[in-house]
């Protein structure tokens, strides 16, 4: 570290107040991790030419964005992550940032381009730690082919945060002819999942309580862009798609269907597969799976018909190894989603309310 | 009336403990109500405390009664 | 012979034998001369599992399924959750809970929000939890919130037990559970409810074993059967319970015989009456009912929050705020079966998960949260 820092590993408050010991963490910590000559401009704002970002995405024949910068239309996203705890298994923080950044893009059918970060730190944090955060997200940032290019740093008082929060912001190019939204389902259409759904949610859960082995569950957090960039390429009428973050699967698929107000989507409940351990400790802790987080996966909706096409193309990834139809959109129980049960009888899956907490009786 | 998962029991511990199995991963619970216990029993798990040994014979009895159900014989209870 | 797993799995679930069963409890529901059956479930989570399973949407319209008193946290009275409220507000204190009790309204608070506010409220799986907590915090008194039936009480006897074989002597329980056998019995011979037959709770029978119900049978006349959670047990235990109610058959079935046996758990309900001795309980909306209560033995008295900290519980001055019968909550009624959660004019309107006006709405096992979120404030399903 530089001659000004006399407090060794920990964020004084004097990092967040824009002088020397500012300019010094972001020389050592962050344009050291993030490595981009954008980034090293060290300019208040990324100056980007929207017609090179459009030349790069074609050069990597990932798809095509449009011919023309009229054609081009940008996607923007932005979110903030306050995970507790900082680290846990399967990632931390900061894959966790760039891994949602990238889906939320993803998603919309947007090939992502740039990422921003803004850091807001607790007095008396490690810099150790901060490195390590910033180095996860470097990482995850480099495989999936994007940089961070702008940042903000700031810091409040001990006790002010819980270590450290993340908020970020996305900006992609979406794929020509993508529409992707919930107007566009319709009766009839497949509901296709890439992997077992609630392993984040639960993981967290067990980090925080300590109920079984932190090893045996595992946060599925990955970014999905090998597979949804080839899936849009490959499949012209995927209706929408979402990750299923908070609330789980079954909030998102409310919210589809709410938003959309024609229709009504049922699950088959056995067809939903779950992870083993996932599982086995949300029976014992009363909790649902459907209703907790994924953060590396994605719902998709598409019609019947392309249903085969789709999975073919998700399974060619690891990621998305695990992708199968869970259910159907419907003309029934509009604005519902209902799941058929094991027996042949059904219940309806409410938009989450409540965090779940381990039951008794 | 919490949700009892039949869990099997890997490893009998001192004072009134066991390991048992929950998905890949072992956990240390409570037998102290379930001295009995021994390894490859399932037992059924609230708050960290076995409340019982499932019955192996019970629940045979339970399969033959469903299938004989299932194949249209006379629905009798179980408690016969 | 022992028992796997995996054929478990396969034979239980078995929806070709359950098309029978309906066929079956069809035949006797139009047999029954009746123009409804009012089943009662007990147990809050036979009100879930029915719903969750899907058994509910498929069962005849006749049947009437009606949710009782059984979820712990609902019945335990406002008065104790402003006394744990009391507790957790002062800085002596660590509370250690199960999730449930977190959301429960109390006269102006609840614990989660004494929690946001800086109170040591923490959630644990199992009571035993307290004891580490203790040890590492000799200068504060943990005290665990000690709701529950029979099959819990086993954990908070065995938590006393082992405070006393470890001499922790900053270890207590703030005693709040109750019994079921009494309760049922005062259920059948309430005036205003109108019970056909009694759904048994699963596990509380584990402990204290089926034959524990007969008495209550025969004062009351009613039919009751132990049943598990699978849809095959739940529709096993309605098929058998129909059949008894055509037949005028005033006894007690154990359809759940792979885990509940006539006598129970003997060993556990040796630990139970080792620390514990019945007292009257008072039942939210119920009232007292003698006997369903539990309270530590005199030789474990000083273990007991509830008579070491009277004056904390009591707090320093009348609680100011409503009770939640003044707010208009019904959950008295609900617990008795007497309306259902819909027939209550704040439920989904004004009470709902988020702003829980009762208990009934807040715990997980509680039938209000179950309507609201199975039932979607009164959707019908389109099978």
């Amino acid at each position: 570290m530089g001659i000004f820092s006399q407090a060794g590993d920990f964020i004084l408050e004097a990092h967040g107040n824009g002088g020397k010991l500012t300019h010094e963490l972001i020389a050592e910590v962050f344009a050291a991790g993030f490595k981009n000559e954008t980034l090293n401009e060290g300019l208040d704002s990324a100056v980007m030419n929207i017609g090179s970002m459009l030349e790069s995405v074609k050069a990597k024949s990932l798809a095509d964005c449009g011919e023309t910068l009229a054609e081009a239309r940008l996607a923007l996203t932005t979110d903030s992550y306050v995970v507790s705890p900082l680290f846990f298994n399967g990632g931390d923080i900061g894959k966790l940032a760039v891994t949602g950044t990238l889906n939320d893009l993803l998603v919309c059918g947007a090939v992502p381009c740039a990422i921003t970060c803004g850091f807001i730190i607790e007095e008396g944090f490690k810099i150790s730690e901060l490195k390590k955060i910033v180095s996860s997200m470097a990482e995850t940032a480099a495989k999936n082919g994007v940089s961070i290019v702008t940042g903000d740093t700031k810091v409040v008082g001990r006790g002010r945060c819980d270590g450290v929060y993340i908020n970020t912001a996305g900006a992609g190019l979406v794929i020509n002819g993508a529409d992707l939204k919930p107007a566009n389902i319709k009766a009839g259409d497949a509901v296709i999942i890439t992997g077992v759904p609630g392993n984040h949610g639960i993981c967290i859960l067990n980090e925080r309580g300590g109920y079984v082995d932190k090893n045996s569950v595992r946060s599925d957090c990955a970014p999905l862009s090998k597979p949804l960039i080839s899936l849009m390429n490959k499949v012209k009428d995927i209706k929408v798609m979402r990750d299923p973050t908070r609330g789980g699967v079954a909030t998102t698929l409310n919210e589809f269907v709410k938003q959309n107000g024609e229709i009504g989507i049922e699950l088959l409940e056995n067809s939903i597969e779950y992870d083993k351990n996932s599982k086995a400790l949300a029976d014992i802790l009363g909790i649902d799976l459907l209703y907790s987080a994924c953060e590396g996966h994605a719902l998709i909706m598409c019609s019947k018909e392309s249903a085969d096409e789709a999975l073919n193309e998700l399974k060619k990834f690891e990621e998305t190894a695990g992708a199968k139809v869970i259910g159907y959109a419907c003309a029934k129980n509009k604005g519902r989603v209902i799941i058929k049960t094991s027996v042949g009888g059904a219940r309806i899956l409410d938009m989450q309310v409540l965090e779940q907490f381990p039951r008794i009786c | 009336m919490c949700l009892g998962i039949p869990v099997p029991v890997t490893k009998i511990l001192e004072g009134g403990f066991a390991e048992v199995k929950i998905g890949d991963t072992e956990k240390k619970i409570n037998i102290a109500m379930v001295p009995d216990a021994r390894v490859g029993d399932y037992l059924v798990l609230h708050a960290g405390f076995a409340i019982t040994i499932i019955s192996a014979e019970e629940a045979e009895k339970t399969y033959q009664m469903l299938e004989e159900i299932e194949n249209g014989k006379e629905i009798k209870s179980i408690f016969g | 012979m022992s028992f796997n797993l995996e054929q478990y799995s396969k034979k239980i679930n078995n929806s070709a034998a359950a098309g029978k069963l309906l066929e079956s409890i069809f035949k006797y529901s139009d047999m029954i001369d009746k123009p409804g059956v009012n089943l009662m479930e007990v147990c809050g989570t036979h009100t879930h599992e029915i719903f969750k399973s899907g058994v509910k949407a498929l069962l005849p319209k006749k049947i009437k399924l009606r949710s009782g008193p059984g979820c712990p946290v609902c019945v335990t009275p406002d008065s104790y959750i402003d006394g744990a409220i009391n507790l957790a507000k002062d800085k002596n204190f660590i509370i250690t809970t199960f999730g449930d009790m977190l959301k429960v309204p109390g006269a102006s608070s609840s614990l989660k929000a004494e929690q946001s506010a800086g109170a040591d409220v923490r959630v644990v799986y199992s009571p035993e939890e307290s004891l580490e907590i203790a040890a590492a915090n000799p200068d504060k008194n943990v005290v665990f919130l000690s709701v529950g039936f029979e099959t819990t009480v086993p954990a908070s006897a065995f938590l006393i037990k082992s405070a006393e074989a470890r001499n922790l002597n900053n270890v207590y329980i703030y005693e709040a559970n109750k019994t079921v056998p009494e309760a049922i019995l005062a259920i059948a011979k309430h005036p205003a409810v109108k019970i056909d037959g009694f759904i048994l709770p699963g596990h509380v029978s584990v402990i204290i074993g089926a034959d524990a119900y007969r008495a209550a049978a025969a004062e009351s006349g009613i039919p009751g059967v132990v049943c598990g959670f699978e849809y095959i047990d739940i529709l096993l235990g309605i098929n058998s319970l129909l059949e008894m109610i055509y037949n005028k058959d005033r006894g007690i079935r154990n359809e759940y015989p792979r885990v509940v046996g006539a006598a129970g758990n003997l060993t556990a309900q040796r630990v139970i009456s080792e620390i514990f001795e019945p007292c009257d309980a008072e039942w939210r909306g119920i009232g007292v009912i003698a006997a369903t209560g539990l309270k530590l033995r005199e030789k474990y008295r000083r273990f007991s929050a509830g008579e070491k900290f009277a004056s904390v519980i009591t707090g320093p001055e009348k609680t100011k705020g409503r009770s939640c019968a003044e707010n208009g909550c019904r959950c008295g009624e609900i617990l008795l079966s007497i309306i259902e959660p819909p027939e209550c004019p704040l439920f989904a309107a004004v009470c709902n998960p988020v702003n829980p006006i009762g208990p009934c709405m807040v715990s997980s096992e509680g039938v209000c949260a179950a309507y609201y979120k199975y039932g979607a404030a009164g959707a019908e399903i389109e099978l």
